[in-house]
């Protein structure tokens, strides 16, 4: 069973718990998955504040509608296709996508032993956010997601060779940008 | 270049890849949500289930009284039909009268018909002066 596949044994239980509960239930779902969805949609609508309108969107259906994910054979692959679809929606409904050149619209979080990693977390988000939307969203889901191309292109509905060939692209370019980053920090 | 597109994470492309991946993998905590996205999403759920919850219910509501007037139709129908029968007796009750009283009383169907009138005027006058007072 794929890292994938287990979690979405768990998204199945929460809708399960919620299809029982109603709304009340909602909570347990947001908890094991919101951390996961932000920055999935974060990656696309390029915005936190777009991407938790995005998330919210989503949880709020799912609360409505429990079956959609306990209707689907995989849960956690399908909920990220809808806050995917949620927030491209968000992205649709303005004119124009500004480019956030630093990462002061995010709310960051860095453990007190993590200090050190600080830098290269925010080279790591700000070369993200140069990426087209297509090549960063397969790297979360990859890297992030722990997702195999075959899943990857599920969510994304392309073909596996296409998503393979779009992380390759994009992690040629993050090593590229990541790069340069350290060494204007290193000199 | 064949790809293996079952591969997992720790599984790179490049050798040159793999330092990469696992920097980006040990950032995935860095951006997280905001304390008030929890409660906000809750509270939204809560409105909304409410809302379905309520047209729900006005919907069973629409259906129970479309139901019971269908139901109830043909009976108050049958008590109109009932009722008006009650207060004034047909031609053909009034005719069946005036037959019935030229046979007993051995007078002529016309004369009869004319009594069974008088009987009905008397009988509505009754009624119509119990209702007035």
């Amino acid at each position: 069973m794929t890292p994938s596949d287990a979690f979405s044994v768990r998204v199945r239980q929460c809708a399960e718990r919620i299809a029982e509960s109603h709304e009340a239930a909602l909570a347990g779902l947001y908890d094991l998955t919101a951390l996961r969805l932000v920055r999935y949609a974060v990656t696309i609508t390029r915005n936190q504040h777009d991407a938790e309108d995005a998330l919210q969107t989503s949880l709020v259906r799912v609360a409505a509608d429990p079956n959609l994910l306990l209707r689907t054979e995989k849960p956690w692959p399908y909920l990220l296709r809808m806050v995917r679809n949620d927030s491209l929606v968000i992205l649709r409904r303005k004119k124009r996508v500004f480019f956030v050149p630093n990462l002061n619209d995010l709310l960051t979080h860095c453990g007190v032993d993590e200090q050190a990693q600080e830098e290269t977390h925010r080279a790591i988000w700000s070369a993200l956010r140069t990426l087209p939307i297509e090549q960063s969203e397969v790297v979360v889901l990859k890297i992030w997601e722990s997702m195999t191309f075959a899943q990857i292109a599920e969510v994304l509905e392309l073909s596996p060779a296409t998503a393979a060939s779009r992380y390759r692209y994009a992690l040629e370019k993050l090593a590229i940008r990541i790069r340069a980053a350290d060494a204007e920090v290193s000199p | 270049m064949s790809i293996d597109t079952t591969r997992s994470h720790e599984e790179s492309f490049d050798p040159e890849f793999v330092e990469i991946e696992r920097a980006i993998l040990a950032s995935g905590q860095y951006v997280h949500p905001s304390d008030d996205l929890r409660p906000r999403t809750i509270e939204a759920a809560r409105e909304v289930c409410r809302d379905q919850r309520m047209l729900r219910s006005a919907g069973v509501g629409a259906i129970a009284a479309l139901v019971l007037a269908l139901l109830s139709s043909p009976v108050v129908e049958r008590l109109n039909h009932r009722h008006s029968r009650s207060l004034s007796p047909t031609a053909r009750e009034i005719e069946q009268q005036a037959m019935e009283l030229s046979m007993r009383a051995g007078i002529g169907p016309e004369w009869a018909l004319s009594e069974a009138f008088n009987a009905l005027r008397k009988d509505q006058a009754a009624r119509f002066g119990r209702r007035s007072f």
